[in-house]
């Protein structure tokens, strides 16, 4: 039985260790301002905007077509 | 010894729980959302002194907001060949946009560009700075077409905050289900020309794809002149300003009191700089706001006489 307690004890050194980091944002690597209401800080905010504004940007240009384009600006 | 690791879990309960329950709290944070995208574009960077030396370049700039603090950042990404940079300190006008371009914390550039309409193609052209070199700029802007959601979303805004006949019936769901109906894009295009929603690249190209239907409607000039307000400030003798100051004319001597018409005269008002070498069309829109001003009195007139005759 002593080995099952040891590595229940063991167990729980492990998850109080983990659990009580601070959440890392995986954008920047900044804490977040407010862990009890999950707020983000100004940095944090810009990051993951540009981010969704990027992902924006790559699927409204790849539908460009220069050949509508060339039809309507006219000579 | 049983009890001794029951004990054990027991107390890794009690310190856990409170633990878990705030790692819980974590995880349904704040999110962020786009609240507009202001342009969506791709083009070329090319340098004044050597043709040859351009990049093809991306934009992406928009308001994002986020869900709880309800904070709003206008912000985005530009690239440059492959090469991706951050946009910080934007600010977007009728027609304009302007900011600074960050490597990580390092400011490395800078934009200034102007939107042109060229037909239903919008152009936003001007000058970017990057690493000290300086690059003529040209981007077309994408097409991107508002989502059903986000139809719903903004036709609910929109109704909420104005009395419109078309808004009577509850359209919330029916526009996220029928996003194609008449009426649910009617309401679409009377949210976008409320306070600075043009600024949106998605009323844009609704705008662009109604008014390629509908040339001559009341919003549609209007709209042009306004695409191109900067441009047609300090370049109001060009081919394209010329044009459209036509057009403006036209319209303005069909109904000079029709809705586009007065659009038009309180841009020009704003804006004593836009189309000041269209002499005529200046001359007919003073001359049209003498005629209002006029009948203006002459009412006021015939109010005072009543008040008095009474």
């Amino acid at each position: 039985m002593k080995p099952l307690a040891i590595i229940a004890l063991l167990t729980l050194i492990v998850l109080i260790s983990g659990c009580t980091q601070p959440a890392i944002d995986d954008t920047n690597g900044d804490t977040t301002s407010d862990p009890l209401t999950g707020q983000l800080t100004a940095n944090e905010i810009e990051s993951q905007g540009s981010d969704l504004i990027e992902s924006e940007m790559e699927e409204a240009v790849n539908d460009l077509d220069l050949d509508d384009i060339e039809n309507e600006i006219p000579a | 010894m049983k009890k001794i690791i029951i004990g054990i879990f027991a107390l890794s309960l009690i310190i856990l729980a409170p633990v878990m329950a705030q790692d819980a709290v974590t995880t349904s944070a704040e999110t962020v959302e786009i609240k507009s995208l202001s342009i969506l574009g791709k083009g070329i960077a090319a340098s004044p002194s050597d043709p040859l030396d351009f990049m093809i370049v991306k934009f992406g700039l928009g308001k994002v907001v986020a869900s709880v603090s309800d904070t709003e950042v206008l912000t985005g990404v530009v690239k440059f060949d492959d090469q991706k940079y951050r946009v910080k300190n934007v600010v977007i006008g009728d027609g304009s946009a302007t900011g600074d371009i960050y490597d990580g914390d390092t400011q490395v550039g800078s934009f200034e560009l102007t939107s042109i309409m060229k037909d239903y193609t919008e152009v936003w052209a001007g000058t970017t700075e990057l690493n000290g070199n300086t690059y003529h700029t040209y981007i077309i802007e994408g097409k991107r077409v508002i989502k059903a959601k986000e139809l719903k979303e903004k036709v609910v805004d929109y109704c909420d905050k104005n009395e419109d006949d078309n808004c009577k019936d509850r359209l919330d769901n029916y526009c996220e289900t029928n996003p194609e109906d008449s009426r649910c894009k009617g309401l679409f295009r009377a949210y976008c020309m409320k306070d600075d929603n043009m600024e949106d690249t998605r009323c844009r190209h609704e705008f662009r794809d109604f008014c390629e239907e509908n040339p001559t409607n009341d919003h549609c000039i209007p709209f042009a002149l306004q695409r191109s307000q900067s441009y047609c400030e300090d370049h109001s003798d060009s081919g394209l300003c010329k044009t459209i100051a036509e057009k403006v004319t036209n319209m303005c001597e069909g109904d000079a009191e029709s809705d586009g018409c007065g659009k038009v005269r309180e841009m020009i008002e704003e804006n004593p700089k836009l189309l000041e070498k269209a002499t005529e069309l200046r001359e007919k829109i003073e001359g049209f706001k003498a005629t209002i001003s006029g009948a203006v009195d002459a009412i006021k007139s015939r109010e005072l006489m009543k008040a008095g005759g009474n």
